[in-house]
């Protein structure tokens, strides 16, 4: 006679990897002030480069505010290092198969780049440098351009190539945040145009419509992507609640841009409906390999 | 070889320390060395481990010699309602010998008749099973640790070992996230990312790793990768004959989806019973789709702002 067997106490529920470190507001500030600072730059210097009379007005102030966001999050890059006074180290080898490596890189490039052209928009404010940017700031702001590719896009990579719950099978993270980085910059810049009095806004204004379009179809596919690990870590709760959050807030920003004006009050909200739920996406993205499984 | 090995160990111990390479003065020195590279060392065998759980007794010899040897701190036992109080791989626990526990109801005590057959005792049916697994690094061929640092701080070593070197680690817990089995991870004290190194140290001066010869039942077995992987192929084969029709290697073989591993095992069961994945996967398979695709939206966003700019702007 044998006793019932029950089934054993496996490690079924450990199978996969170590949690990884990127926990907490650092990381995801980091790669908000990232996404945010590379937008403001790219919209600024495509701007100025194919509407020049239009967008140029914006360059003194968004090229400093764009080096100040992506310096902020270099430092928070820093802050989040298991061993800061180590960072030096990165620059040992250069690996393009490695998104960390690629970013370090290729954002240490952006960043002396955009410093210097950044430097000619901080003299042009208070009066030191001529109000059109030379051929010298230029050709480092289309080096800068350059390089933001590559700055913009590894940052979605350093999750997707790991082997974290949601992170892994995102595999349009990289994407979706690049389009997000370029309607951060749309939101951003408007509010600067608009406090400038400048004809921007109503340009970026235009613009923003289809950039939303873009940024919804690349924000659903990214989801979808992380759907797995959501049903099995949020609750229902909070899935619907983020959900009609995030959707609720394209579907006001895209009424908005269709029958609203560039007011202060419009761009200022505008910038919101973007901003506060790129952030709260951000957010739950990178909570995902932390959050226990919800009991079935 | 148990005895010569003995005498080896003794005699490697014996010698004089190797002098080490001399300390720079001044800055210029330090950055200097600080940027120079070595001669890389002359490529040996493959070594690996095969590790055989059908004759793991879960004795945790190799867990304590893994400690002993690498210097590495004790834990205080997390008490978990089983024999195993370590819990996982970390950076202070190289290797972890976890405990399955199969068992049932006990069985109902079986009347002792005057005069009985003892011997019939053997026969009982067995009331369940422990499955033992000493896990550790499974130095992977195309390692996800790897290929993640951004340092070069893990590297595959002359014997196709994946070693972490702490001095260049910066900590960024890029292989923490990026190893699928749970083996690297990032030390509380340090902030750098530890795991097992397969004792290089010991691989250097031609001993085995502490684990393999700490091993009473000879469950982990140490040699030559190719030659571990026909004897391991021969012990499913002998296992299935003898009615364990589960018995199945792990990690011998490439998958479509990830690399043979240097550290391989015999299980009984199915692997997440272990806690390893049935399919592992290599996130690196992924790495250009996941470059084109961020750079595809990109190029499309900044495509239809110039469009949409320069048909706009007034």
């Amino acid at each position: 006679m044998t006793a019932p067997r029950s089934a054993p106490v496996g490690y079924g529920d450990t199978v996969g990897s170590h949690p990884s470190p990127w926990e907490g507001e650092v990381p995801v500030l980091d790669v908000f002030l990232h996404d945010v600072g590379i937008g403001v730059f790219l919209v600024a210097t495509v701007g100025a480069l194919v509407a020049p009379g239009t967008m140029t007005p914006l360059l003194p102030i968004a090229w400093p505010l764009s080096l100040a966001m992506v310096g902020i999050d270099m430092l928070l890059l820093l802050v989040d290092l298991g061993d800061w006074t180590r960072f030096f180290h990165m620059f040992r080898v250069f690996k393009p198969g490695t998104p960390m490596s690629l970013g370090v890189w290729s954002l240490s490039g952006f960043l002396l780049a955009l410093t210097g052209a950044a430097t000619w928009g901080a003299l042009a404010l208070v009066g030191l440098a001529p109000a059109a940017p030379g051929p010298a700031v230029l050709g480092l702001a289309v080096l800068a351009l350059v390089l933001a590719i590559p700055a913009s896009i590894y940052k979605g990579a350093v999750f997707t190539i790991t082997s974290q719950p949601g992170w892994r099978d995102a595999r349009w993270t990289a994407g979706a945040l690049s389009v997000s980085s370029v309607l951060l910059g749309i939101a951003i810049l408007g509010v600067q145009a608009r406090l400038l009095g400048a004809p921007a806004a109503v340009l970026l204004w235009k613009v923003a419509p289809a950039l939303l379009l873009l940024d919804a179809v690349l924000f659903a596919a990214w989801m979808r992507g992380a759907r797995p690990a959501m049903l099995e870590r949020l609750s229902p709760e909070r899935r619907v609640a983020e959900g009609l959050f995030q959707w609720g807030a394209r579907g006001a920003a895209l009424a908005l841009l269709l029958l609203g004006q560039p007011t202060l009050f419009a761009v200022v909200t505008l910038s919101l409906l973007v901003s506060v739920p790129a952030y709260v996406a951000r957010r739950t993205f990178l909570s995902l390999p932390h959050l226990p499984r919800l009991v079935p | 070889m148990a005895s010569s090995d003995r005498t080896r160990e003794l005699d490697v111990a014996a010698l004089p320390p190797v002098p080490g390479p001399e300390r720079p003065t001044g800055l210029l020195a330090f950055l200097r060395q600080g940027l120079a590279r070595g001669e890389a060392p002359e490529m040996r065998p493959a070594v690996g481990l095969f590790t055989d759980v059908s004759l793991c007794i879960g004795c945790k010899a190799c867990e304590v010699a893994c400690k002993e040897w690498n210097l590495l701190p004790s834990n205080p036992p997390e008490w978990r309602e089983s024999y195993d109080n370590t819990g996982c791989l970390s950076a202070t626990s190289w290797r972890h010998v976890k405990f399955v526990e199969d068992f049932g109801a006990p069985l109902p005590p079986r009347p002792v008749v005057p005069g009985m057959d003892l011997t019939a005792l053997l026969a009982e049916p067995k009331e369940g099973q422990w499955h033992f697994l000493s896990d550790s690094c499974k130095h992977c061929i195309e390692a996800p640790c790897n290929l993640a640092c951004p340092t070069g701080a893990m590297i595959h070593t002359e014997f196709s070992t994946v070693i972490v070197q702490p001095d260049v680690c910066t900590g960024c817990g890029s292989c923490t996230s990026a190893c699928p089995f749970g083996v690297v991870a990032q030390s509380s004290h340090d902030g750098h990312a530890h795991k097992c190194v397969l004792c290089y140290d010991r691989l250097r001066d031609d001993l085995e790793p502490a684990c393999a010869k700490s091993c009473p039942t000879r469950s982990i077995r140490f040699g030559p990768v190719e030659s571990l992987r026909e004897e391991a192929r021969a012990r499913v084969q002998s296992l299935h004959a003898r009615g364990y029709g589960k018995a199945r290697l792990w990690g011998a073989e490439r998958s479509g989806t990830y690399s043979e591993t240097h550290a391989f095992y015999l299980l009984l069961e199915e692997p997440e019973l272990y806690g390893l994945p049935s399919r592992p996967v290599n996130p690196w398979i992924h790495l250009t789709g996941d470059y084109l695709r961020g750079a595809v939206g990109l190029l499309a966003a900044v495509a239809l702002l110039a469009v949409a700019m320069g048909r706009m702007a007034p």
